[in-house]
């Protein structure tokens, strides 16, 4: 954790705050610490916020191949921390805390933390998404237990055994291909009538001979009494239901965003991504939102590299206007 | 108390309970399932879990990061 020796632009005036900054960034992946870079280049007084370790939902990505300046890819594990390097260089306070709540209405705006009230001027929120689940019979009893929501970690688990993992997006055939340094056998279940991940992925998979790509199919069950056994697929259109013997399930069918602590005090759509302007404006004014967690066509680390830049841009344009 | 845990090289949660446990001056041993795999097998026989962190403290089992029941077992003020 790196300490700040800049001075604080505001002293924090309501009783039981712990710090003024001038600016707050909710979220150290990709977006936040981006933004941290700009504002600590710009001497902007801020601290940054992060409930997990920083690099955000990456950490757990096995490799990317498309993000430029890595012509051989590099692991997820490996950019998070070298953007949590490079970021921790221009004087951004780093918090280790969960932000529990927000006051947008209050001036200056209030973060709550487990640990504690900060308040702040401008507030860029870049907390990212996480793994959607199906929602479907057995999914939540037997996560820990054969279901996995992410590959990198459980993988060794799996050593051996046949699995299936549902989603043949880009992160479904990824995280396939890297599971199939451990299984017997992967069958991808993807709802659609084709897979949409990019082409390179897809004939990976074909030279993979272990890989086998169930299309319009869905899972509506998954079985086992205190250990995953069986997961039951449905033929779409047809009504055809099977059921296929697997220890394990790795499930990539979406995202959904980290916003909950946010309990509607901006804008959001009906998942609760936040909607945000051209220059990533929120509904609220001094708070802005950056990368995977607002409304946007594309989520990668590239676009959230944009945002977080734009949205620092922007708080610094905001700050010095008031 | 021995504790040991159980990881692996991306798990966001195991960096999580690894920081919390040395902040808080906790002695452990890890054992990374992406080096030792055989242990994977181990540890699913042994808890019925296929996801990690798992900390095993005198006969306290701990699944994922928890940090009230880590305070609580590992007497954390």
């Amino acid at each position: 954790m790196q300490f700040t020796l800049k001075r604080k632009s505001e002293e924090a005036s309501s009783e039981g705050v712990k710090s003024h900054f001038e600016a707050a960034i909710i979220g150290a992946g990709p977006a936040g610490l981006t933004a941290a870079i700009y504002l600590g280049r710009s001497k902007i007084d801020a601290v940054i916020f992060e409930k997990m370790v920083p690099g955000g939902y990456i950490v757990s990505t096995d490799w990317i191949e498309n993000y430029p300046g890595f012509p051989d890819g590099i692991s997820g594990e490996e950019l998070g921390e070298l953007f949590e390097k490079q970021s921790s260089k221009f004087g951004v306070r780093t918090e280790n805390v969960e932000v529990t709540g927000v006051n947008f209405k209050a001036r200056p705006m209030i973060v709550e933390t487990m640990d504690g009230s900060y308040t702040a001027s401008a507030i860029i929120v870049a907390t990212g998404t996480k793994s959607k689940k199906l929602g479907v019979p057995g999914e939540e009893e037997l996560i820990g237990k054969g279901i996995s929501l992410c590959a990198t970690c459980d993988a060794p688990f799996f050593e051996g055994e046949d699995i299936v993992v549902v989603g043949a997006g880009n992160s479904g055939i990824q995280e396939s291909l890297y599971l199939s340094k451990f299984a017997r056998s992967i069958r991808i279940i993807e709802f659609l009538d084709h897979p949409t991940a990019e082409r390179i992925l897809l004939d990976r998979i074909k030279e993979i001979g272990k890989i086998e790509l169930l299309l319009s199919h869905r899972v509506t069950r998954f079985i086992g009494d205190d250990r995953l056994t069986q997961v039951e697929v449905e033929k779409r259109d047809f009504n055809q239901k099977r059921v296929l013997d697997v220890k394990g399930a790795f499930i990539y069918v979406g995202l959904v965003p980290n916003t909950g602590f946010l309990k509607g005090s901006i804008d959001m759509d009906k998942e609760g991504f936040i909607k945000t302007n051209q220059e990533l404006k929120s509904s609220k004014e001094g708070v802005f939102a950056a990368g995977d967690v607002r409304i946007t066509p594309l989520r990668q680390v590239a676009t959230a590299i944009g945002d977080g830049a734009l949205a620092a841009f922007k708080v610094r344009q905001y700050l010095e206007g008031r | 108390m021995k504790v040991l845990v159980y990881t692996s090289s991306s798990c966001p949660y195991c960096k999580k309970v690894k920081n919390f446990l040395r902040e808080h001056g906790v002695t452990f041993k890890e054992i990374n399932l992406n080096f030792h795999r055989s242990a994977a097998k181990e540890l699913k026989e042994k808890t019925g879990q296929t996801g990690v962190p798992v900390i095993l403290a005198g006969n306290y089992k701990i699944i994922g990061f928890d940090e009230n029941k880590l305070r609580r077992i590992l007497k954390i003020k």
